[in-house]
C-alpha cells in the first residue's frame, strides 16, 4: 500500500460532502456531471493542460464521490504541473474506489514528485491489482518497464 | 454578474500561462490524438505515461461524448438557480443529514479535504477573488468551520450535562439548559448558513471559472471560422 491519506477518512468525508448534493442544489443534473468531466478530459486530450484541471477542479467539487473524475483531474493537474495535487487527487479515487489504473497514476504522480520508493509501492499496487488482467499487465509493463525477474 | 448567475461576461482567466499557449497551439493539429504539453517540462513523461493509462479505461463511445460535452454544458448553463434558493437548499440538505450527529465533523473533514484538493485554501480564494463573489473569505471559511467542529462537541456536552439534572433542581437547570440549547441551536444555525454561504460562493467562483474555458473556446473557433479580415 502507498504511503497516503487515510482511506477510510478520505471516504467518510467525501460521503458526508456527497450527502450534500452540491450539483443539484446549483442546478446541475446528473448528466451534466458526466458533461464537465468529459469537457476537461477533451482539453486534456488536446494538450489543454491548465483549462483541462480548471474545469476538472470544478467537476470534482460538483460530482466529490465520482473516483473517474478525480481521477481525471489527478492526470490533467499532472500534465499542468502539479505534481503535488495531482497526487491528492488520485489519493481520493483510489479511496473512493482502488483499480490498476488508479495506482498506475499514483505511481506516476509520484515520480513526478521524485519519490522513488513511493512509485516503486504504487507499481506494485497496480502490478498487483492487474494481476487478474493480461492487457493490463501488458500496459504496465508499457509504461514502467518489464518486472525484474525477483522483484 | 449578479448573485448565482451563469458566468456570460467573465473573461478568459488573465493568468493563462505561456506554457499553455504553446500547448494550445501545438494541439491545434487538428487530429484529436493525445498530445500532452504539460506546463512542468519535469512531469512531461508521467503526465503522457498517466494521460495514457487513464484513456485504457475508457469506453469505446467516449469520443463522441467529448465531442458534446461543451455543447451540452453550454445549454445547462443557461439554467440558473438564484443564491438563496442554492443556499436553501444546502441547509435542507444540511438538516437532513444531521439526523447522524457525527455527520457534521465528517463533513467539516470533507471540506478541509476538499479545500486541500482544490488546491489548498489560497486557491480557492483566488477562484473567488477572480470571479469578484467578494464578501466570504476563505481563511474566515475555513475558522468557521474548525469552529463549527469544536462547536458542535461542547454544545453536545453541555447538552447531555443538562439531562443528568436531578429531579429537585430541574425546574432551574431545565430553564438554563433550554437555554443553553435555544442558544446552541442559534449558533449552530449560524455556522449552517456561513457554510451553505461559503460552498455556494466557491462553487459560484469556480463555475464562472470553469465556463469561461468553455467560452474561451467558443471564441477561439469563432475566429478562426471568420474570414481572414476580421481576425
Amino acid at each position: 500500500m502507498c504511503p497516503a491519506t487515510p482511506k477510510e477518512m478520505i471516504c467518510e468525508a467525501v460521503r458526508a460532502l456527497a450527502a450534500l448534493d452540491l450539483a443539484a442544489a446549483c442546478g446541475w443534473r446528473p448528466a451534466d456531471l458526466r458533461a464537465w468531466r468529459c469537457a476537461g478530459m477533451q482539453r486534456l486530450r488536446d494538450g489543454q493542460s491548465v483549462a483541462a484541471a480548471e474545469i476538472l477542479d470544478y467537476a470534482c467539487f460538483l460530482d466529490v464521490a465520482s473516483a473517474a473524475t478525480w481521477e481525471t483531474a489527478a492526470v490533467a493537474r499532472l500534465a499542468a504541473g502539479r505534481p503535488q495535487a495531482a497526487a491528492l487527487a488520485i489519493e481520493i479515487a483510489r479511496a473512493i474506489e482502488p483499480s490498476w489504473q488508479r495506482a498506475a497514476i499514483a505511481a506516476l504522480c509520484r515520480e513526478a514528485l521524485g519519490d522513488t520508493a513511493g512509485t516503486a509501492l504504487c507499481v506494485a499496487e497496480a502490478r498487483q491489482l492487474a494481476m487478474e488482467e493480461p492487457a493490463a499487465a501488458a500496459s504496465l509493463d508499457r509504461v514502467f518497464g518489464r518486472r525484474e525477474e525477483g522483484e | 454578474m449578479g448573485p448565482g448567475g451563469i458566468a456570460g461576461d467573465v473573461r478568459p482567466p488573465a493568468d493563462w500561462s505561456v506554457a499553455e499557449a504553446r500547448s494550445q497551439s501545438a494541439a491545434s493539429d487538428g487530429t484529436g490524438g493525445c498530445a500532452l504539453h504539460t506546463a512542468g517540462e519535469g512531469a512531461r513523461v508521467p503526465a503522457e505515461r498517466a494521460l495514457e493509462i487513464l484513456m485504457e479505461g475508457e469506453t469505446e463511445n467516449i469520443d463522441a461524448e467529448l465531442r458534446n460535452a461543451t455543447s451540452s454544458l453550454r445549454e445547462a448553463a443557461t439554467r440558473r438557480i438564484e443564491t438563496q434558493a442554492k443556499i436553501r437548499a444546502i441547509l435542507q440538505r444540511i438538516e437532513e443529514a444531521q439526523a447522524n450527529r457525527s455527520w457534521w465533523q465528517k463533513l467539516c473533514d470533507g471540506l478541509g479535504v476538499l479545500g486541500t484538493v482544490l488546491g489548498a485554501l489560497g486557491a480557492v480564494a483566488t477562484v473567488v477573488a477572480t470571479a469578484g463573489v467578494g464578501g466570504i473569505a476563505v481563511a474566515a471559511v475555513a475558522l468557521s468551520l474548525a469552529g463549527a467542529a469544536a462547536g458542535l462537541g461542547s454544545s453536545m456536552t453541555t447538552l447531555g450535562v443538562g439531562a443528568w439534572q436531578k429531579e429537585a433542581d430541574n425546574l432551574k437547570a431545565d430553564r438554563m439548559a433550554q437555554d443553553i440549547e435555544r442558544q446552541s441551536a442559534l449558533e449552530r444555525l449560524g455556522r449552517e448558513q456561513a457554510v451553505a454561504e461559503a460552498l455556494v460562493a466557491v462553487e459560484d467562483g469556480m463555475r464562472q471559472r470553469a465556463l469561461a474555458w468553455i467560452d474561451r473556446e467558443d471564441e477561439g473557433r469563432r475566429r478562426a471560422a471568420a474570414p481572414d479580415g476580421l481576425r
